[in-house]
């Protein structure tokens, strides 16, 4: 199997941002799934997603954030994305979930959502 | 029984986003199924397939439930979910249900779970989804082979589900369904194989297949542990490199091996088995080889086992030792016994002599002391047997082995034992004499009889029968002696001749140890032919022209 080009930063004990590649489709879609829920069961209620380098997000990708964000809501905390580029903003936009997903326009503002500050 | 509402038209953004949304649905498809092609993973599938669904839909849950109606009670089947619906009992539980079932065959397209019908086996499956928040069902259909349903939570927005989402949804169902079945197929497969890897590995014996080249396709764990143990050359990196059979039986440690193997594929019945030595950095081992080939389409494979059989050789030899030994200190204690009670007689008697001397009663001394020489003789015709045992002299000349018989039997006829047994006699008439020691020859003739009667007296039979049998060829004169009694167990048949064996109360065992030890002195060959509860027959070739008087005797070890 390729090694993942997904990476996790830890910035507090229940805080983990995620940084992903150039793309979350059906080839790493689990992968992620994967890495929320082991931060979840770890006790992270907030993870802030990275898409910096996103070239490509597909409906799996989505589905691995809508599959987990209940869980991260019902602990008090959130999933959060942040950076997103213009096409995967149409993405989100076309499926409904612009206004369902929280979105920051920077770490900084995704992590202040957290109670975080850098 | 899904009512289906009619389309509403449509705004033009709605149309365009719609587009926009079928077109992301194709777009996931086209890569599920590139990625099913190289990766036919069945759990990875209704992984990804859910993620993508979910996506599609903006659902923050889904679930696919799988039943495959080939296999047999109890229903096997598959659930996987995302979202709030991972690992839902309740839907988990529905996978073996009728109501599935009753679904499937109404044969409708996806559908909203309020609309559905409630009749019948229905209104469980409406119920539990009701309960568990699922929206909208699809039917997965493949064939008669798997089938399922796909379902759906509330969309993100709260917004119901349009028309042309169930259509869509329709559509990707019908289109995943073949790929779940063809990954369900291979998981199955991949199960069976593991079974059966997992079975090889766990066999004693060494397995090695070769293909039509002669090279190894596959090897188990203890065929690893043998070359490892043998030190060759062979290791687990080369493994990989399917390497050729003499490289993997190689003629430092396995002397001509790969040659027979090799050669063994050219056997009419493409088997064979043989005890091959195989001599390793360390050890000598010995191995029951079985060479199989096994023929398919378009190739046959050399099926090679190895079973290590060195520590059961090892056993079997200490064994014979054993009993060699035991042989020889049964022998002794016997013999010590026996002397003993002649000595403790004697000394008895010499005591009681003293006695008498000292009282004068010399008539009295008289009558002890022969009873004294009377225990003396029997004494010497003890030892005398002993060197009987030992040793026999032969005196031959050429006699009829015909007259010996009858003879003998002349002799046997009239004793008690003999009274209710019917002794037949079948000489051949041409019989040609040859060199014999008549004494030795009768005392076999009357050990044979001794053993047929007590047989066939251990056999509680009324129609007991011994039969005498002589022929004869260029090179020998052939005896057979049959009788009808219990036969020899295999256990006994391969003592026989030894020593102490005796299965009769009261004997000593050494009757058949003085027969093999005549039929020696004539250099001649016995075979047993026996059936428990049958009766035996024992066949003794005596060469007409022995070519030295001292031939090993049957079965003596």
């Amino acid at each position: 199997m390729v090694p993942s080009d997904l990476t996790q930063e830890i910035v507090r004990d229940d805080t983990l941002v995620i940084r992903t590649g150039t793309a979350l489709d059906n080839t790493n879609a689990h992968e992620m799934v994967d890495m929320i829920s082991s931060a979840q069961n770890k006790g992270f209620r907030f993870i802030v997603v990275d898409m910096t380098a996103l070239e490509f997000l597909s409906s799996a990708g989505v589905g691995s954030i809508l599959g987990t964000v209940e869980i991260s809501r019902e602990a008090g905390g959130d999933i959060i994305l942040c950076r997103v580029s213009e096409p995967i903003m149409h993405v989100l936009q076309v499926l409904d979930l612009a206004e369902f997903l929280t979105i920051k326009p920077d770490r900084q503002q995704a992590l202040t959502v957290c109670g975080v500050t850098e | 029984m899904s009512t289906r509402t009619e389309q509403m038209p449509l705004s033009a953004a709605a149309r365009s986003q719609m587009v926009d949304k079928q077109i992301l649905a194709l777009d996931a498809l086209a890569k599920m199924t590139r990625q099913f092609a190289t990766r036919p993973d069945f759990a990875h599938l209704v992984e990804v397939l859910l993620l993508t669904i979910s996506g599609q839909f903006s659902v923050t849950s889904a679930f696919v439930l799988l039943r495959n109606p080939r296999s047999n009670q109890p229903e096997r089947s598959f659930y996987g979910g995302a979202g709030r619906f991972k690992k839902h009992g309740d839907l988990a539980n529905l996978g073996g249900s009728s109501a599935v079932t009753s679904f499937l065959e109404s044969g409708d397209g996806a559908c909203r779970v309020r609309d559905m019908d409630t009749s019948g086996d229905l209104v469980r499956l409406k119920e539990v989804l009701t309960r568990t928040k699922v929206e909208v069902i699809a039917p997965l259909y493949h064939g008669d082979s798997l089938s399922g349903i796909l379902g759906l939570g509330g969309k993100v927005a709260g917004k119901p589900y349009e028309d042309v989402e169930l259509s869509l949804l329709s559509m990707l169902a019908g289109t995943i369904s073949p790929m779940l079945a063809s990954s369900y197929l291979f998981l199955e497969i991949a199960r069976l194989n593991e079974w059966y890897l997992d079975i090889l590995d766990n066999v004693k014996q060494g397995v090695f297949v070769f293909d039509d080249n002669d090279r190894l396709t596959k090897i188990n764990t203890a065929g690893r542990l043998i070359l490892k143990h043998l030190r060759t050359p062979l290791h687990e990196a080369d493994e990989q490199d399917a390497p050729e059979l003499s490289t993997v039986f190689v003629d430092d440690v396995f002397p001509g091996w790969a040659a027979r193997l090799i050669r063994s594929r050219s056997l009419p019945s493409g088997r064979v088995t043989e005890a091959l030595v195989a001599s390793g950095k360390d050890a000598e081992r010995i191995f029951t080889v079985n060479a199989t080939v096994i023929k398919r389409e378009d190739s046959s494979d050399l099926v090679v086992t190895l079973d290590d059989i060195t520590e059961q050789k090892e056993t079997d030899q200490r064994m014979f030792n054993l009993e060699k030994f035991a042989d020889k200190g049964v022998m002794a204690s016997s013999i010590s016994h026996e002397l003993n009670n002649f000595l403790g007689l004697i000394l008895g008697g010499i005591e009681i002599s003293q006695m008498n001397l000292a009282r004068g009663k010399n008539e009295k001394v008289e009558a002890t002391l022969e009873k004294l020489r009377a225990n003396v003789d029997k004494m010497e015709r003890f030892t005398a047997g002993l060197m009987d045992y030992t040793r026999l002299d032969t005196k031959k000349s050429e006699a009829d082995l015909n007259t010996v018989i009858s003879e003998v039997l002349s002799f046997v006829a009239i004793q008690k034992k003999f009274k209710k047994i019917a002794i037949q006699v079948y000489p051949d008439n041409t019989l040609p004499s040859f060199p014999m020691d008549t004494d030795q020859i009768a005392q076999l003739l009357l050990n044979f009889c001794n053993n047929a009667a007590d047989a066939i007296a251990e056999a509680c039979r009324s129609n007991g029968e011994i039969s005498f049998r002589t022929s004869h060829d260029d090179e020998a004169v052939v005896l057979t002696v049959s009788d009808n009694g219990t036969g020899i167990p295999p256990e006994v048949e391969e003592r026989l001749f030894k020593t102490h064996l005796t299965t009769k109360e009261g004997g000593h065992g050494y009757g058949l140890v003085t027969c093999a030890k005549i039929i020696r002195n004539h250099g001649a060959e016995v075979s047993i032919d026996t059936r428990v509860g049958h009766g035996t027959t024992f066949t003794v070739r005596f060469p007409l022209n022995p070519e030295s008087p001292d031939q090993p005797a049957p079965r003596q070890e």
